[in-house]
């Protein structure tokens, strides 16, 4: 069976300027991306590519030939490579317009848990919320789509609400008499066409006095709605056009009404005319795909995928390195008899989802050591982590599980000047004066981390400060897989026997996490 | 900025910690002295003591959360899933030189009644008085498997003593109680030599270092002849004259075995009618 081809559809500037047919702006930068219009939602982008074309770079005739066969948004028009908790993989062929939240539930199913129990990454970056995919900011050329395991607390689920919600309160303040789902649905409202990003809203917002009358900042929040609505869609010719300045609250919410109605239709009519195009370009997808897909219904395909196809293997080359690493290391009976003992089953389910990764003492140690702070779990290397199979042969007279708890001195970075991290480390090293290894759970470190500004407030883009370092992890924005990678990594990271057996990996922990077993160490600090 | 235990999360996090941890496996960084060697030991100064759910969900009322609404209610129902988890099966608590006094010995009393399998209490080496050691006593009837009640060093004094032997009789497995180093007189001697006949189970009683004299050793020694289960009777390093210490020897010898005890330690268990233990 031939292996796709994978399509750069987002290379430079100069391939944007060659698709006039989707109607594509020019990109910002080369590396991001046309993918709003494209809808080609998440990293690995595979698309029937003609084989003509297969000795040039990008072969933008067959994407062409492609899109204009479904015209935008291309149903059936992005497969998605998704990680699952647990180490399997999801074939997924995003429905047109797919969203974080469709993928999400999509893995839910696919892996037996509620879609709140699961956060969807892309490079350090949750994406969240109704909003194509191809919307989201730093879905990038190569990156890989993780879903993870959501923990228990830290407030609810960081939905687009939350979201808003904490926009609303840092600018309108908690005594406004605005109710919060009048703000939250003007904010969110999808059905002009593209979905308003927590920046814009901030910059719109930042113009209007809001005083504590509500209904002039209900105005002012229409007000700001109708300015950021985008040109109507030409399939809405429903729609009146709004005028910025003389639209009144009443006739602003008349017309997102109508246009909410006109994109309802709208949809309809699309799916129906696409029907047939999508479905035959889900089946030329499905018999492209290297591994064997299923077609369920118009558009949607789901598979799992065995790791040892040639693509997967490509993919797991190109593992970013926010997951535990999968090094196995030789565990006699006896250790695993004294890891049982000790405990360590309850927290083997949450460690083998890759919910949480304990972090190596010895490399904690380390970045004291040479002056270095705490990064988010998405940002360490793999190097930092200890794989279950290192931390079951570690365990010694106890549970080799340290667990810190500690004051978080800023939203964003707990830890800025590393001065807990000190602490943390001579503690560590005199435990380990035996050349013992330990693993730690620090839970910015060990958990997949929302991004929050120093403020607290939830980022819809990665960690401002790690990026402007170009530190977050380099392997989330990598290069594109070849099939020529190499596959060394696809046995390693194939689940061990252990975790595969344990389809109750991607169960939730039975106890909370932060629940140590009796035999593991606390630090404070 | 909020101090470690006023933030919600941080308070949760020490109070999971605080349950039935081994006594060297909770470490506050803050008590490093930062010497050039990392010593431990001051790191397990000052442990919390363990909470009940309910105490818990009070002082969670005042504690600072981000996502208050939500957090609140979902670490009251860990902590007292965990609490039941933890304290429902565990048979061995070591609250050894913690620093603890009167109050986390209430405290400690308190989770003594959710904990059905309970087999030793350990609490030496701290500064529990004798309110301390009332409120553990009240609570033995209520600990159904406790088989060892450890207060070495601490100074729970004659009344302390007192209010540990006025349970006796109703701690239904207790088998071993030992109070060595505790500032124990006479009047706690005889209190506790009073309910020695009456105690169901009580195996061994440690009473090493105290300043027990001779009226005290000689209720001891008249105890001795009704108290049948006792097996082993510590009583070296106090201030027993020598006629007293003859009652205690002669005591023994009717019972017809004799423990040879020596700075604490059981060094030998004579035939019947050899002579002497103290």
């Amino acid at each position: 069976m031939a292996s796709p081809t994978y399509i750069d559809a987002t290379a430079t500037a100069a391939t944007a300027e060659k698709l006039p047919l989707l109607g594509a702006t020019r990109p910002t930068s080369a590396h991001t991306v046309s993918t709003d219009q494209l809808n080609l939602a998440g990293s690995i982008v595979r698309l029937k590519t003609d084989a003509t074309d297969a000795a040039t770079p990008y072969p933008l005739a067959s994407l062409g030939w492609y899109l204009r066969a479904c015209p935008a948004p291309p149903a059936a028009g992005a497969v998605l490579e998704i990680w699952l908790p647990g180490g399997r993989t999801l074939l997924f062929c995003a429905p047109p317009g797919a969203s974080a939240q469709t993928v999400v539930r999509r893995a839910a199913a696919a892996c037996g848990l509620a879609p709140s129990q699961l956060a969807l990454f892309c490079g350090g970056r949750r994406l969240l919320g109704p909003a194509p995919l191809g919307q989201a900011g730093g879905v990038r050329k190569g990156g890989t789509l993780r879903v993870v395991q959501r923990l228990l607390g830290g407030g609810p689920e960081l939905t687009p609400e939350a979201t808003l919600t904490a926009a609303f309160q840092k600018f309108v303040g908690a005594d406004s008499r605005i109710t919060k789902e009048g703000f939250v649905a003007a904010l969110t409202h999808q059905g002009g066409g593209r979905a308003i990003t927590r920046e814009e809203a901030e910059a719109r917002f930042g113009r209007f006095d809001v005083g504590d009358d509500g209904a002039v900042l209900r105005e002012a929040i229409v007000k700001a709605w109708t300015a950021l609505a985008p040109p109507p869609a030409p399939e809405a010719e429903g729609v009146p056009a709004l005028g910025l300045t003389r639209v009144t609250a009443e006739q602003a919410e008349g017309a997102l009404l109508a246009a909410e109605q006109a994109a309802e239709e709208t949809a309809a009519m699309v799916t129906a005319e696409q029907a047939a195009g999508a479905r035959l370009a889900s089946e030329q997808v499905a018999a492209e795909a290297a591994a064997v897909v299923t077609a369920e219904e118009a558009g949607c395909l789901v598979a799992e995928q065995a790791a040892t196809d040639e693509a997967a293997a490509a993919l797991v080359a190109a593992l970013p390195p926010h997951l535990p690493p999968a090094r196995d290391v030789a565990v006699s009976e006896d250790t695993l008899t004294r890891w049982k003992k000790y405990g360590g089953t309850e927290i083997e389910a949450v460690l083998a989802s890759g919910a949480v990764a304990l972090l190596d003492a010895k490399w904690l140690i380390e970045l004291s050591a040479r002056g270095g702070v705490l990064r988010p779990r998405q940002a360490l290397p793999d190097e930092a982590f200890l794989s279950l199979s290192e931390l079951h042969a570690s365990t010694e007279e106890d549970l080799p599980v340290v667990c810190v708890s500690h004051c978080w001195l800023q939203p964003d970075q707990p830890d800025p000047r590393g001065h807990n991290l000190r602490a943390v480390a001579r503690a560590l090293a005199s435990l380990t004066k035996g050349g013992n290894r330990i693993g730690v759970f620090l839970d910015f470190c060990s958990i997949h981390q929302n991004c929050r500004d120093r403020d607290g407030a939830p980022q819809d883009t990665a960690f401002a400060w790690l990026e402007k370092e170009g530190r977050l992890a380099d392997g989330a924005v990598g290069r594109l897989p070849t099939k020529s990678s190499s596959s060394r990594r696809s046995a390693a990271s194939a689940p061990s026997t252990r975790t595969r057996t344990q389809r109750s990996s991607c169960a939730p922990p039975s106890r909370p996490t932060t629940m140590t077993p009796a035999s593991t160490l606390a630090l404070a600090t | 900025m909020k101090p470690y235990f006023e933030r919600g999360w941080c308070f949760c996090e020490s109070s999971w910690a605080a349950m039935v941890k081994h006594y060297m496996l909770v470490l506050d960084l803050g008590k490093d002295a930062g010497e050039e060697q990392f010593y431990a030991y001051y790191c397990f100064q000052g442990r919390k003591a363990p909470v009940l759910p309910e105490e818990f969900v009070a002082q969670l009322v005042c504690k600072g959360f981000t996502n208050g609404n939500t957090d609140t209610p979902l670490v009251a129902r860990l902590y007292r899933e965990g609490f039941e988890a933890r304290f429902g099966v565990a048979t061995k608590l070591l609250y050894i030189g913690l620093g603890w006094g009167d109050e986390e010995a209430r405290a400690v009393a308190r989770v003594l009644l959710r904990a059905p399998a309970l087999e030793a209490l350990h609490l030496e080496n701290n500064s529990i008085g004798a309110e301390g050691a009332r409120a553990l006593a009240e609570a033995l009837p209520h600990a159904p498997a406790l088989k060892l009640l450890d207060l070495d060093n601490n100074s729970i004094g004659d009344e302390g003593a007192r209010a540990l032997a006025e349970a006796l009789p109703h701690a239904p497995a207790l088998q071993v109680l030992s109070l060595v180093s505790n500032s124990i007189g006479d009047a706690g001697a005889c209190a506790l030599a009073e309910a020695l006949p009456r105690a169901p189970a009580l195996e061994e009683l440690s009473l090493f270092d105290n300043s027990i004299g001779d009226k005290g050793a000689r209720a001891l020694a008249e105890a001795l002849l009704h108290a049948p289960a006792l097996e082993k009777l510590g009583l070296r390093f106090n201030l027993i004259g020598g006629e007293a210490k003859a009652a205690l020897r002669t005591a023994w010898g009717t019972r017809g075995g004799v423990y040879v005890y020596d700075d604490g330690r059981l060094l030998a268990h004579l035939g019947p009618g050899l002579g002497w233990a103290y």
